[in-house]
């Protein structure tokens, strides 16, 4: 019996690092080994031509031009904002804070389409605006601009970037502001010789992690950036789908694999360092009472609401707003096959693949997750392996989707492991997307039960399997619950990886809403919108769910 | 009931329990006195089976248990945090050991039911953990260890976490319930008067071995060692060759004897001293004086009407009775 339970738990411990190893660090392997030998001999030629190519040295270039940008203004705007989140207090405060999971869980379709909904050609401020002047043509060009791409770049990353500063700001005593007060610090000293150096290893966290998230952006640019803007990603796209040149892609993707390794690497290293500080007397929230601060908190928030919920008022508004009047049609629209369409099946069938890959995904990604936070957190086997296979948890966030995708399609397509043609390889992608998620909203719920407890079930006479079903099971199940939802919602909008793995009759909602979107017609556009909708207020429902069942400190990223 | 022969406990090569012997007898209670790090908290671990012995014997009521699983051992353990199920109830707590048994649900409510008499917090079943005061706590977690009637009791510095007046009156409680349930019991603490108050025999436990193992009079009047000595606050340590009580002194190989306060008394003749410090406590005063050649030695003196000075010359009387050797290290 001791042994059946001892083996039983090998087993736990093989099942997830055999489900990484066979599907992300085979896959990436092969990235490895396709771009150094394409054909079976070895070969360089997809380095030399991204070496001398002015043309992937642009990618290159543009991709680390944007990126440094988009952190750029993102923190220059949350700057302000953190300040007025930790010294005042105001309704909403804390709501406004929580929302910084929320670009975890929208999808970047859904952002662009909103976007789109909002300044684009057919967007709600064009068209109120050519009503309004009788104008000829939508007078904000935006599209296809790198403008475009930042103000998206900035909507995603504002509230992570918010988060991180204002914890740790938060947790900054106000003794050291108050001395510098007394010792007569003018404003702009507070600023640069206090305040700055000060928040200086949450700053540089905080702008690592924009950079890293900007750096590897597909879906805003793909759509938004229209031909004249590729990052990375974008480029190991087209390379792979369009022009089938696959020794390029796993170049460019094994050079994007290591840039991005370094800095999550770097990251790790950053919020160690920042999880040490602690003080004792915290900066307490107060009111606004002058009319100065009133407007300087008032106008943060405004960036806030403007920035955060603008676009996704305008996506619905559009939705439903057909020619001067409110109208389903758009909705009614999904159910049908149109004539000239794009699409195999009609965007019905897409929900309904979509809610079934979520289910799959979920299931798994809670088994993997959660055996994975028992395996770090040495609750498993107790051979204190966990510190080796924490980074493990990680490293898929580190990986971005396209290359997975890429991954997938060079590693998957031929024996040992044919499944190319298989709608399995959706779910699977899903999963490795969403079991870090899983693992990272666990592990803490984990950490957090005193040893003390289970050892005391065990003298009590509980077997192991009872003391996980009456003990940690439900110690822990906030925190399945939250990973799960986090799972469901990234399924749901997950598109790097999806264009590259789904086929033709099995489309997700983020694909047809992108297939939509390039085609012409307003039938093709509204339908965009409506499934657009839908996808957002599952996501906005799943955020809603994670953010009640959370409790503080839980998954934090 | 419970024997331990030779047990040694490793981790790496960190020597955490160093041979340790002791024999239990049937509802004795036994107390494992010592500072932190002394090993204490470790040999009741081993003996539940939550660690693993790196060698000896552990026999229970004449079984040896040594590989056994702690589910299988049929111990109590009472935790230095209580662990009490945070998601459970009170009930659900104390009946969680219960369940694990073959009783039907009635007979589990009745067991709960006649605990929480016994710890004196009736009508308490429905009530949430993280409600209950620490002191209500310990009474849950006392009850939780009680309710399976295990085999022994291991209580760890089961009072630590509660203030010094809440633990005066539960030490007594706790040896009240154990003594009324009949139970064998080892009780943990660095606090000697709960030791005092609550143990059969005391085990003072240094460095993973028991120094000395006796009943509470036998180690505060015998002590073994100057280690027993310094733990029990009993200061007055002279060595052999000290020249003022040579007379006084058994004929003994000890290099060094305990003038055990107990045994000094003022007189109007004896031994020569000079009083260095006065300390009055209400009903004792506590008198340090300096024992010219044999260090500075400290006594009680009982009667209020006797006033002394610092400085003032003192004359010794020495009750031969209470002058003790000490083992020779």
């Amino acid at each position: 019996m001791n042994n059946i339970w001892r083996w039983g738990r090998y087993g736990l411990v093989v099942l997830p690092l055999l489900f990484f190893g066979l599907f992300y660090l085979y896959p990436v392997a092969t990235i490895f080994d396709y771009s150094f030998r394409a054909d079976g001999v070895f070969d360089l030629s997809g380095f030399a031509s991204i070496a001398t190519s002015a043309y992937y040295r642009d990618t290159l270039v543009f991709t680390v031009f944007q990126a440094t940008l988009s952190t750029f203004f993102t923190i220059l705007l949350v700057l302000p904002g953190a300040y007025v989140f930790v010294h005042y207090k105001f309704p909403g405060r804390s709501l406004l804070l929580s929302m910084s999971t929320l670009p975890f869980v929208l999808p970047t379709v859904v952002v662009a389409t909103a976007f789109l909904a909002l300044i684009g050609p057919r967007g709600l401020l064009n068209t109120a605006l050519m009503d309004l002047f009788n104008l000829e043509a939508p007078p904000i060009q935006l599209t296809h601009t790198l403008t475009l791409i930042l103000i998206v770049h900035v909507f995603y990353n504002y509230s992570v970037a918010l988060r991180i500063i204002v914890a740790y700001w938060s947790g900054l005593s106000s003794r050291i502001e108050d001395a510098a007060a007394v010792l007569g610090a003018n404003r702009w000293q507070m600023w640069w010789r206090i305040r700055l150096p000060l928040l200086r290893p949450a700053i540089v966290a905080a702008a690592l992690l924009v950079f890293i998230f900007t750096f590897t952006s597909f879906g805003v640019v793909l759509i938004l950036g229209g031909i004249r803007f590729a990052t990375l990603e974008v480029q190991i796209y087209y390379q792979t789908i369009n022009l089938l040149n696959l020794p390029t892609a796993a170049a460019l993707s094994l050079i994007q694999i290591l840039i991005m390794l370094l800095a999550m690497l770097y990251y790790a290293r950053l919020q160690r360092q920042m999880s040490s500080s602690q003080t004792v007397v915290p900066i307490r929230p107060k009111s606004a009472s002058t009319w100065q601060q009133r407007l300087f908190v008032g106008g943060n928030l405004f960036v806030v609401i403007v920035l955060l919920l603008m676009p996704l008022l305008a996506l619905i508004v559009r939705s439903l707003w057909i020619d001067g009047q409110f109208s389903l049609e758009y909705y009614t629209l999904l159910g049908e096959n149109v004539r000239n369409s794009v699409l195999f099946v009609p965007p019905m069938k897409a929900i309904a693949n979509s809610i079934a890959f979520g289910l799959m995904t979920t299931f798994i990604a809670v088994v993997m997750g959660t055996l994975l936070a028992y395996l770090v957190g040495d609750r498993l086997v107790n051979t204190r392996v966990g510190r080796f296979i924490d980074p493990l948890i990680m490293l898929p966030l580190a990986t971005s989707a396209v290359t997975l995708g890429l991954g997938f399609i060079l590693a998957l397509d031929e024996p040992p492991l044919n499944l190319r043609t298989s709608w399995v390889l959706i779910p699977i992608a899903h999963s490795l997307v969403a079991t870090p998620f899983v693992a990272r909203s666990v592990l803490p719920a984990l950490r957090q039960i005193p040893p003390s407890l289970p050892e005391a079930a065990q003298v009590l006479g509980a077997t192991p399997f009872r003391i996980w079903r009456r003990i940690e099971l439900p110690l822990i199940s906030r925190s399945l619950i939250v990973g799960a939802t986090f799972a469901f919602a990234i399924s749901l909008g997950e598109f790097g990886a999806s264009v590259f793995v789904a086929r033709p009759d099995t489309p997700t909602m983020p694909l047809v809403i992108y297939r939509l979107l390039g085609q012409p017609g307003t039938e093709n556009y509204g339908q965009a919108l409506a499934m657009s909708v839908l996808l957002l207020l599952v996501c906005l429902g799943s955020f809603l769910l994670i953010e009640r069942f959370r409790e503080a400190g839980v998954g934090e990223f | 009931m419970l024997e331990l022969k030779n047990v040694h406990l490793s981790y790496g090569p960190n020597e955490v329990l160093k041979g340790i012997s002791l024999n239990i007898g049937q509802g004795e209670i036994i107390c494992l006195l010592g500072q932190s790090g002394s090993g204490k908290t470790s040999l009741l671990r081993v003996i539940a089976g939550l660690e693993q012995e790196t060698q000896g014997s552990i026999v229970l009521a004449g079984e040896r248990i040594n590989g056994l699983k702690p589910q299988q051992r049929h111990v109590g353990l009472m935790f230095q945090d209580y662990a009490l199920f945070p998601h459970m109830s009170v009930a659900e707590n104390i009946a969680f050991g219960l369940r694990s048994g073959k009783m039907d649900a009635q007979q589990v409510r009745q067991r709960v039911d006649e605990l929480l008499h016994l710890v004196r917090l009736d009508g308490y079943q429905d009530r949430p953990i993280d409600q209950l005061s620490g002191g209500e706590q310990q009474r849950v977690a006392l009850a939780r260890s009680l309710a399976p009637r295990p085999r022994l009791l291991m209580l760890d510095e089961p009072l630590g976490s509660l203030d010094a007046s809440l633990r005066e009156t539960l030490v007594k409680e706790v040896h009240d319930i154990i003594k009324l349930a009949g139970l064998t019991a080892i009780y943990v603490t660095h606090d000697q008067q709960e030791a005092f108050v609550i143990a059969d025999r005391i085990a003072i436990m240094q460095h993973g071995q028991i120094e000395q193992i006796a009943t509470p009079q036998e180690l505060y009047y015998r002590p073994h060692s100057r280690f027993v000595v310094e733990f029990l606050g009993l200061h007055n340590v002279v060595s052999a060759d000290c020249e003022a009580i040579r007379e006084l002194l058994p004929d003994d190989t000890a290099r060094e004897f305990l003038i055990h306060p107990k045994g000094i008394s003022l007189a109007d003749e004896g031994l020569n001293a000079v009083v260095t410090e006065v300390i009055f406590s209400g009903d004792r005063t506590a008198v340090t004086v300096e024992v010219p050649l044999c260090g500075s030695w400290r006594f009680f003196v009982y009667d209020p009407l006797i006033r002394l000075d610092v400085g003032q010359q003192v004359y010794l009387h020495i009750d031969h009775e209470f002058i003790i050797p000490l083992a020779n290290k």
